[in-house]
C-alpha cells in the first residue's frame, strides 16, 4: 500500500462487492453476466488532491466500481465512505447530494444535445438552484480552463469528440466537487484530443480536486507516472504510486 | 416546482406533437362534457316525467267537496305523497273545453254536471303509485282510479339503466381521458429520455426532474380541458339564443329546482377543469416515476 500518511482520505471503498445476478439484469449484455462476480472484496483508499488511475482490461470491474460510486448500481455488499459519511447509506431520493459531491465524466460525453456547450455547463449549477449571476461568473471560468469559452454558443454536433469530452469536464468542474471520478473519458477520442484531456485533468490536480481515472489506455497511464491501481477478476492486484499500466 | 412557462415554451419548440396532443386530450375532453351533460339531460327529463305521472282519484257526485278537501288533507299529511291537487267540477270543465277548443260541438254538449271532482296525487317515488292508487280505490266516495301503470314501470327500467350506464360510462371516459394524458406524457418523456438520464446524473433532485414533466402534463391537461370547456359554453349559449330549454333543466332529486342550461354547463366545466388538474397530475406523476427509479 502506498505510504501517504501526510494526505487526508477522503475516498474509501471498504469490501465492495458485485454480483450480478438474474434480477439485476437491466439489458441483453447483463443477462450475459447471471451470477457473475464482477467486484470480489474492493477495498481501495482516494486521498485528497492525489491522481489515481484503475486500469485494467475491459469488464475487469472498472466502470461498476464508478456506477456504485454514483449510485447508479447498488453493490452486493460493502460500504463506500466519502469524506467519512457513508454513501451507500443516503436514501436513494436523496443520491443526488452525493452526485453533487461527486464530478463525473463519462466515455460518452452525456451532453444535451439542444442546448448549447454554455447551457449544457450551466446545467450543473442549475441543477443546485445557483442564481443565474452565479452561474454567468462559473461557466464562463470553467469553460476557460478547458480552453473552450470561445464556443460557449456552439452544440454539441458542432463539436468534435475531444471538444465534447472537455465540455463534460467543465461540467463537472462547475459546482467544485470534492472529486472528479473519469470513467474512459479518452476511450472515444483520438490520441492527441486524449492528450489534451490529460492536461487538463493534471491542470484540475494542481487545483486541489482529487482525480481517479478508469481507462485502459496504457500509453497514457505509463507515460503520466501517477498512482496506478490494477484490477482483474473483480480484485486488486497491484496498488503503486508512480506505477506503468503493466506494473 | 410547476413553471407554466416553460411547458409552454417546450410545447412551442415541438409544435406538431403538442399540437395532435392538445387535440386528443380536448376531444376527450369535449366527449366527457358532452356525455356529462347527456347524462343529465336524461336524467332531468326523467325527473319531469316522473312529475307528469300521477294517480287520479275520481269521486261520485253525492261525495261532497268538503269531504274530498278533507281527504285531500289527510292525504298531504302521508310522507309517501309530494302533492296532492283538488280539482272540482269547474275547474274540470275548464281543462276539458281547452284540451278540446277545436271540437266546439263536443265543447257545447258538456257540462260541469258531467265531469266529476277528482284528486291528482303525484308520489315522491314512482314505485309508490300503484300502492298508493291501490289504498285510495276502496275508500268512501272514490268512483275509480287511474294511473298509467305501464308507463310507470317503463320509466322505472329506464331511470335504472340510465342511472348505471351513466355511472358506467362517466368512468370508462374518465379512463379514457387519464389513458390519453399518460400516452402523451411517456411520449415526451420517451423523447427526454437521455436528457432526464443526464440531469440525474449530475446532481439533480427528483423534484428538479419531475417539475418540468408535471408541468407539462398539467399544462396539457388543463389548456384541453379548458378548451373543451369554452367549447361547451359556446354551444350553451347558442342553445339558448336559439331558445332551446329557455325555462331551464329540471334539477333531478331535487323538489323542482331548475337550472339555466348556461349554468349546468359552467358548473360541467368547472367539474371537467378540476379532472384536467387531477388527471394531468396523477398521470403524470405515475408516468415520470419510472425515471426516479435508480
Amino acid at each position: 500500500m502506498p505510504k501517504t500518511e501526510q494526505k487526508t482520505k477522503q475516498l474509501e471503498f471498504k469490501n465492495i462487492t458485485k454480483v450480478y445476478m438474474p434480477e439485476d439484469a437491466s439489458d441483453e449484455l447483463d443477462m450475459a453476466f447471471q451470477g457473475i462476480t464482477v467486484l470480489d472484496g474492493i477495498s481501495l483508499d482516494i486521498y485528497q488532491g492525489e491522481f489515481a488511475f484503475l486500469v485494467g482490461e475491459s469488464g475487469a470491474g472498472k466502470s461498476t466500481l464508478v456506477k456504485i460510486l454514483i449510485r447508479e448500481e447498488e453493490p452486493t455488499d460493502g460500504e463506500i465512505y466519502l469524506e467519512g459519511e457513508s454513501v451507500l447509506d443516503i436514501p436513494k431520493e436523496m443520491v443526488h447530494v452525493v452526485r453533487r459531491k461527486i464530478g463525473v465524466v463519462f466515455q460518452d460525453f452525456k451532453l444535451l444535445d439542444s442546448r448549447t456547450v454554455f447551457e449544457n455547463v450551466a446545467i450543473a449549477l442549475a441543477v443546485v438552484k445557483a442564481p443565474q449571476e452565479e452561474i454567468n461568473e462559473i461557466v464562463p471560468n470553467v469553460l476557460n480552463m478547458v480552453g473552450l469559452l470561445d464556443k460557449k454558443d456552439n452544440y454539441p454536433y458542432q463539436l468534435s469528440g475531444g471538444e465534447k469530452q472537455r465540455v463534460a469536464i467543465a461540467r463537472a468542474l462547475a459546482h467544485e466537487p470534492d472529486i472528479l471520478v473519469a470513467d474512459e473519458p479518452t476511450g472515444m477520442i483520438d490520441p492527441k484530443a486524449g492528450e489534451r484531456i490529460m492536461e487538463i485533468l493534471e491542470d484540475v490536480v494542481e487545483y486541489g480536486t482529487t482525480v481517479l481515472m478508469t481507462t485502459h489506455d496504457q500509453d497514457i497511464v505509463n507515460r503520466m507516472k501517477k498512482r496506478v491501481i490494477r484490477i482483474h477478476g473483480g480484485k486488486i492486484i497491484s496498488d503503486k504510486q508512480e506505477g506503468g499500466y503493466n506494473d | 416546482m410547476i413553471n407554466f412557462k416553460n411547458a409552454y415554451e417546450t410545447m412551442k419548440k415541438e409544435r406538431v406533437l403538442s399540437f395532435s396532443n392538445l387535440l386528443v386530450m380536448t376531444i376527450t375532453f369535449l366527449v366527457l362534457g358532452v356525455f356529462l351533460l347527456v347524462v343529465f339531460l336524461s336524467q332531468s327529463t326523467l325527473a319531469y316525467l316522473e312529475q307528469q305521472t300521477q294517480v287520479t282519484a275520481f269521486f261520485r257526485d253525492d261525495f261532497t267537496e268538503e269531504r274530498i278537501l278533507q281527504l285531500q288533507a289527510e292525504l298531504q299529511a302521508d310522507e309517501r305523497i309530494s302533492n296532492v291537487e283538488y280539482i272540482s267540477k269547474e275547474e274540470a270543465l275548464q281543462i276539458f273545453t281547452e284540451i278540446n277548443k277545436d271540437e266546439p260541438l263536443l265543447v257545447e254538449s258538456i257540462s260541469a254536471n258531467i265531469l266529476p271532482a277528482s284528486l291528482k296525487i303525484q308520489t315522491r317515488k314512482i314505485e309508490d303509485l300503484k300502492i298508493i292508487a291501490e289504498e285510495i280505490a276502496p275508500r268512501e266516495g272514490v268512483e275509480g282510479v287511474k294511473f298509467f301503470e305501464d308507463v310507470v314501470s317503463q320509466f322505472q327500467k329506464l331511470a335504472n339503466v340510465l342511472y348505471i350506464a351513466g355511472f358506467i360510462l362517466t368512468a370508462v371516459f374518465l379512463f379514457i381521458s387519464y389513458s390519453a394524458i399518460v400516452i402523451t406524457l411517456r411520449t415526451y418523456i420517451n423523447r427526454k429520455g437521455t436528457e432526464l438520464e443526464i440531469l440525474k446524473l449530475v446532481g439533480a433532485s427528483n423534484d428538479y426532474v419531475q417539475a418540468p414533466i408535471i408541468s407539462q402534463g398539467l399544462f396539457f391537461s388543463l389548456t384541453s380541458s379548458i378548451f373543451a370547456t369554452v367549447l361547451l359554453l359556446l354551444g350553451a349559449v347558442v342553445a339558448t339564443l336559439l331558445g332551446v330549454f329557455d325555462s331551464g333543466l329540471l334539477v333531478p332529486f331535487t323538489t323542482g329546482f331548475r337550472i339555466n342550461l348556461i349554468a349546468l354547463n359552467l358548473i360541467f366545466g368547472i367539474i371537467l377543469l378540476a379532472s384536467g388538474i387531477l388527471l394531468g397530475y396523477l398521470g403524470s406523476k405515475s408516468t415520470v416515476k419510472k425515471y426516479l427509479n435508480y
